[in-house]
């Protein structure tokens, strides 16, 4: 679990993707170093899920390199085993959880298990039971089909199965979408919780500032093709430079999240 | 002890080991423990060298990393020496491993609360359930039919209220478009049909008798049903798709709370629209199957296509174009209906939308084939 915390494990090089004609990024570049939750926020059609589909090989780029633990991947072809065996280091939590309609709860987390690796059927099911009970899923769900349960519960099984093969990096997309405050404060804890864990490095899109502020360390806004800021939380809220940011977390909305998790920090320095 | 077995360039790893001391007693496990290094058939074959020992040390302090997988399968190691009474006097592991270890070790020691295989009945429950399943998929077509017939009365009294744009796309879909289609099986069984039969035919120098025959096969039975079984393959099981994506993306709970009854906004106007343009398609099928007869009748038998028209207008009489369109219209509303219950049937998962669909064109053709027996058999006592 020992990681090189120096060296980027995402890199990011001049990247540019044009979309019939309309540039969505242009000369983006952003290094993300691991064993961090980074969340990167924007304006809605800013590009944030495809920088995300990018780097999962999801869509082709049109200019630049991508670099994933100093691999580059941009010009892989999707079919090649490296690929695969890439896309085996990264897990991708998608908003609607995506689970196989047609699988169990465990029979979803059991299929990359089955996919990629020669194990038995039974070490494959214990594993996968060992990866639902890591994200706090009941034991009764596991028999359950995915219309079963409720959006809480899928989350957690979207996010089993995500880890089923130990990803280095995981991409969550609106994480703590659809779920109550409670909930998503549940889940907050739980992402924070399993990054310590298994020393996860995490890319999130969210628009949560609570999830923003309670569990990132940073934050990368982009903007007018590109990222404008990649900072921590607290100096990213601070940032003048670029009004609809600083009006994004001291707005009347966004002040009061601040202003709470900002007590709260201090509240648990001084202790 | 095991092959290099992982060779991606991401992160390269070495093999996870099992070593045997049978000296000292001691299993050291070394390398990766990572999912892509672990070899479990190689790991249970170290195991089960362990017999007659009582007490064993288990070394894990030299492993390069570890992953879930890899605990995972520690900590089934030392499962196994438990289970085999072998007593582990000492355990160790990289200081930055244990807490996590202890964690994943825990998770695969906790007691299952529930059980996880799914429960398997015996014969005489499979059979039950099938029972079972069958009369209440029985059951369930009545009240479909039921619930129609209440929404079709209610369409014949404002007729106006329907989705006539619906209607006006399912012509152009199940009849426009399934025109060609039609129109091209039915001239080659045409002519297929005329040139199995001519020899017979000329056996017995009754040449002429081939447009009695094409008629009265082609107009009153081959091409409605012919139609209808293709009808079914395309119009049916596309209905049953696309209600069926409906209901799992829940657009049909969306039209019901909105007050609005699924029937109208969907049954209705797909029944009426391939009831509309099934029998047009036969029609303009007859024609061309009629074509594809009197081609080979040209060619084979000598009859021009002038004595072939004249023959059937006099020989062939009007009444089996009308039964086969009759007919038609009964397969069309059969096999609009079957397609619309059976994606109302579609559960919330992808793969019972391909069943329903299977399902869809199965029962259509069925039911088809069966109605037709039942025409046959009134035309026959009507004397038609």
């Amino acid at each position: 679990m020992q990681e090189d915390l120096t060296k980027p494990i995402i890199q990011i090089k001049n990247l540019g993707t044009c979309f019939d004609g309309k540039w969505v990024h242009k000369n983006l570049n952003l290094t993300i170093y691991p064993n961090r939750i980074i969340t990167i926020i924007g304006a809605s059609g800013c590009g944030k899920t495809t920088l995300v589909r990018e780097i999962l090989m999801l869509q082709p780029i049109t200019e630049g390199e991508i670099y994933l633990a100093g691999e580059k991947i941009s010009n892989y072809n999707i079919e090649d085993s490296t690929t695969k065996l890439t896309l085996s280091r990264v897990g991708m939590m998608f908003q609607q959880g995506a689970l196989f309609s047609s699988l169990t709860v465990l029979e979803n987390v059991m299929f990359p298990l089955f996919e990629y690796t020669d194990f038995s059927k039974e070490a494959i099911s214990e594993i996968a039971q060992i990866k639902l009970k890591l994200t706090g899923l009941s034991a009764s769900a596991y028999n359950n089909y995915p219309k079963e349960l409720s959006g809480g519960m899928l989350k957690r099984v979207a996010l089993a199965r995500t880890l089923a093969l130990d990803p280095k990096v995981v991409f969550l997309d609106e994480p703590t979408s659809g779920l109550d405050p409670d909930s998503a404060g549940n889940f907050d804890a739980l992402i924070s919780s399993l990054q310590h864990q298994l020393n996860l490095t995490i890319i999130m899109i969210t628009h949560d500032l609570d999830s923003i502020w309670s569990i990132s360390d940073e934050v990368v806004y982009l903007g007018n093709k590109k990222v404008l800021v990649h900072d921590t939380v607290e100096n990213v809220s601070n940032n003048k430079s670029i009004p609809e940011l600083y009006e994004y977390f001291n707005g009347p909305r966004g002040i009061v999240t601040k202003t709470y998790h900002l007590a709260h920090k201090n509240g648990e320095n001084k202790k | 002890m095991y092959k290099e077995k992982s060779n991606q360039k991401l992160v390269k790893t070495t093999a996870a080991t099992l070593e045997f001391n049978a000296n000292t007693a001691l299993i050291s496990l070394h390398g990766c423990w990572l999912w892509s290094s672990i070899n479990e058939k190689q790991l249970k074959l170290d195991l089960a060298y362990l017999k007659n020992i009582k007490t064993l040390q288990v070394d894990a302090s030299k492993i390069e990393t570890m992953d879930t997988i890899g605990a995972y399968f520690i900590a089934k190691i030392l499962q196994h020496l438990k289970r085999h009474q072998i007593k582990v006097t000492h355990f160790s592991l990289p200081p930055s491993e244990k807490e996590f270890f202890t964690q994943i070790e825990n998770k695969l020691n906790e007691p299952h609360k529930n059980k996880v295989s799914p429960e398997s009945g015996g014969i005489i429950t499979l059979i039950g359930l099938d029972v079972f399943t069958f009369l209440s998929s029985t059951f369930d077509i009545i009240k479909f039919f039921g619930q129609f017939c209440v929404n079709l009365a209610g369409f014949l009294i404002s007729p106006f209220k329907l989705e006539w744009n619906e209607v006006i796309r399912t012509i152009s879909s199940a009849g426009v478009k399934g025109l060609w289609v039609a129109s091209l099986l039915a001239f080659l069984i045409g002519v297929t049909l005329a040139y199995e039969m001519s020899p017979q035919f000329v056996n017995y120098g009754a040449n002429i008798y081939i447009v009695n025959f094409l008629g009265i096969a082609l107009l009153k039975e081959v091409v409605p049903l012919l139609t209808a079984i293709i009808v079914a393959g395309r119009t049916g099981a596309s209905i049953t798709a696309e209600i069926g994506v409906m209901k799992v993306q829940e657009e049909i709970d969306a039209i019901q709370t909105m007050g609005i009854s699924p029937f109208r906004r969907l049954v209705l106007p797909k029944v009426i629209g391939v009831v509309i343009a099934v029998p047009l398609i036969t029609a303009i099928a007859d024609i061309v199957s009629m074509f594809g007869g009197a081609t080979v009748a040209n060619n084979s038998l000598g009859i021009g296509y002038v004595l072939f028209l004249q023959r059937l207008q006099s020989d062939v009489a009007i009444n089996n174009y009308t039964c086969g369109i009759i007919k038609s219209l009964a397969f069309a509303f059969i096999i609009a209906l079957v397609g619309c219950f059976c994606g109302f049937k579609v559960k919330g998962n992808a793969n019972s939308i391909g069943e329903q669909t299977t399902k869809s064109v199965v029962l259509g053709i069925i039911l088809v084939v069966f109605i037709d027996a039942i025409f046959a058999i009134i035309f026959k006592t009507l004397g038609i």
